[in-house]
């Protein structure tokens, strides 16, 4: 049997969605009736909806034709760009502004493998100098320049 | 009488220093980032919002609509001279505007998107301060039933307009709506899919899932296309059009301004639309029709007359009602409540001089674009050869200080993550991302209006159908959800997009 995976997959993931949130609502949230709603009404209605639709979506999988393939998953860019912007958030405030953003900019350079090594790092200079313009000078943000992990290093 | 004074309120407001400033800092920045080959309108919106949260709110609000139409300008540009457009709604101005560039008429072609689009924006910023006032009085006898049925048609036409499968849209809306009520239930003060978080008591970060969806999520998949390269630019040549071009301009320029105009009212409509259908349409009655797709004028005066014109109208709903009708639409709403100014028909009381001055300061930053863009091409011209190895990561990077700057949080930079890889495995899955940040905006309205409506009418529902306004609004919504799923409809609607492409 021929089956639709991008459909069935989209569908199962609405599924989820609604099942996975309307637990939620009917553990912790009052549902209260139509007359007084409580928080927990509208998010069950949503939720009740989504299972339905996310099940027509799954079943429907099964019947119409064959869409275009998913494709391949480019790992390495969508790995790649995702940790450069956890690395951003988790270290932040241990690296500084500066270091942090060229960072950043660097991990996030690797998602492609059109891109040099020393274009990399020149793009990660500029990008950190310019940003640290912007966001520590202009716009004060509390980040200190450089971060708890380069203190004590080069004397003070 | 009435309508010159606050018109004049307007641009004695928009005129003020520091909002001229503003403006053309917006209208700048947006024409700058927007001619960077793969970014358009909501990819530098969301991009430069964080900038705009240390203004005052109307010179907040008016850098960042002049972002707007400055990225269409700019995307239109690209479009023309590289054959990439920067978003979907410069995508058919790629056909002839393209073309015509390889004739060595590019120059004309960018006069007749620029001048296209100023007559444009100046028609529909007159519209937009006709029509919104009265539009805004009728708002204001509206109650709670009857908000409730608007945002519902709202939400339906986002789904008729989307391009891809109803039902997915449906769910994308349906998701929106849920992770949209994240945080304090405003009634009963109780926490909502917080995951006891103390963070996530304010709700999902907006702009962290505007930036997740429209800037990472966009690099993932140019990462993926690959087309990574420098670009073959085409030279300007010539800039002025002859006579002959000049008067082929106007027929076409009229027309797109009246389709855009209309279309971009819509909730729904705005930019996309309006140049699909305006090119279509010029195709259609032209008696140039057969030089269509091989280089006529007609084909990207009309589109960008009515891209534009649709860009400003769609302001019309957001304004009066509250109601965005598309995503960048929803991005002014998030930025509106940010700034701490609640969206609908009061503002124009509370804030008349917000309201007016947002409305002066469009024509004004119109005119702006049309000397920025046009003696100044050759600036922008230098800018296309950047290559998207060196933006994309100046983009993430950008992005990430961005969305911290705004609350100085972290969560906000992971729920970007979470975002961008989300949206890019949902877009793959080939649903669309605007239903669910319009159903994410409109979630705790939509929510707020229904309860109020049912304690108002002692928990009756037959209240939405029995008041005439919102009777007629759900019998427009059904009857919308019903038309785009006939067999024919969808078989038109399928080709409006893909047609000519």
């Amino acid at each position: 049997m021929k089956v639709n995976g991008k459909d069935l997959a989209t569908g199962l993931i609405f599924l989820a969605l609604g099942a996975a949130y309307g637990s939620i609502t009917l553990r912790t949230l009052p549902l209260g009736q139509a007359l007084n709603m409580g928080p927990g009404y509208f998010p069950l209605v949503l939720c009740v909806f989504l299972v339905l639709v996310g099940g027509v979506i799954a079943v429907r999988s099964f019947v119409i034709e064959q869409g275009t393939p998913f494709g391949a998953i480019p790992w390495r860019g969508v790995i790649l760009l995702s940790l450069s912007t956890i690395l951003f958030a988790t270290f932040l405030q241990q690296l500084g502004m500066l270091p942090g953003i060229f960072l950043t900019t660097l991990v996030a350079s690797s998602a492609s493998s059109r891109v040099s090594p020393v274009e990399a790092l020149a793009t990660s200079a500029g990008v950190a100098l310019f940003c640290t313009a912007i966001f520590g000078y202009g716009l004060e943000l509390p980040v200190p320049l450089f971060g708890s992990w380069f203190h004590g290093m080069g004397g003070a | 009488m009435d309508m010159l004074d606050n018109l004049g309120l307007g641009v004695s407001v928009a005129m003020a220093p520091l909002n001229l400033l503003y403006c053309f800092i917006g209208v700048f920045l947006g024409t700058v980032i927007g001619v960077l080959p793969g970014l358009g309108p909501l990819a530098t919106m969301s991009m430069l919002l964080p900038l705009t949260f240390g203004l005052p709110p109307t010179a907040a609000l008016i850098m960042l609509a002049g972002i707007y139409y400055g990225s269409q300008y700019g995307s239109s540009t690209t479009a023309i001279l590289v054959n990439l457009p920067g978003e979907a709604s410069s995508a058919v101005t790629t056909i002839d505007g393209y073309q015509m560039a390889r004739q060595g008429r590019a120059g004309p072609a960018l006069v007749a998107a620029g001048l296209g689009s100023f007559f444009a924006g100046s028609v529909a910023t007159l519209l937009v301060a006709f029509v919104a006032q009265p539009l805004t009085s009728l708002a204001l006898s509206f109650g709670s039933a009857e908000y409730f049925s608007l945002m519902v048609v709202g939400l339906v036409s986002s789904v008729a307009l989307a391009s891809g499968s109803i039902l997915k849209a449906v769910a994308m809306i349906a998701a929106g709506l849920l992770i949209g009520l994240t945080g304090t239930d405003i009634y009963t003060g109780t926490p909502r899919f917080t995951f006891g978080t103390m963070e996530l008591l304010g709700g999902v970060d907006f702009v962290a899932i505007a930036v997740g969806f429209f800037g990472i999520c966009e690099i993932m998949r140019n990462l993926e296309a690959g087309n990574l390269s420098r670009p073959a630019i085409a030279s300007v040549g010539r800039l002025w059009p002859s006579r002959s071009d000049f008067m082929r301009m106007i027929p076409p320029a009229i027309r797109g301004t009246a389709i855009g105009s209309f279309l971009g009212i819509l909730p729904g409509g705005g930019a996309l639309l309006s140049s699909f259908v305006a090119y279509n349409v010029e195709k259609k009655v032209s008696r140039n029709a057969a030089e269509f797709g091989s280089g006529a004028i007609e084909g990207v005066c009309a589109p960008e007359a009515a891209n534009n014109a649709g860009a400003q109208t769609s302001f019309i709903p957001l304004l009066s009602l509250g109601i965005p009708s598309n995503a960048v639409m929803a991005l002014m709403v998030g930025a509106m409540i940010i700034q701490g100014i609640v969206p609908g028909p009061e503002v124009i009381e509370k804030n008349p001089d917000l309201f007016w001055g947002l409305i002066a300061s469009m024509w004004i930053g119109n005119a702006m674009l049309v000397v920025l863009n046009l003696p100044l091409v050759g600036i922008w011209v230098k800018l296309l050869s950047v290559r998207y190895t060196i933006l994309f990561p100046a983009i993430v990077a950008f992005c990430c200080i961005g969305v911290y700057s705004v609350d100085n949080s972290e969560l906000a930079v992971y729920q970007v993550t979470i975002a961008g890889v989300a949206a890019y495995v949902l877009v793959k899955l080939g649903c669309e991302v605007t239903p669910f940040v319009l159903g994410f905006i409109l979630g705790p309205m939509l929510e707020e209006h229904l309860r109020r409506a049912m304690i108002i009418s002692d928990g009756d529902p037959t209240v939405l159908v029995t008041r005439p306004i919102s009777a007629i609004l759900l019998a427009i919504a059904a009857a919308a959800l019903v038309l785009v799923s006939l067999p024919a409809i969808v078989k038109k609607r399928q080709a409006v997009f893909v047609d000519d492409l």
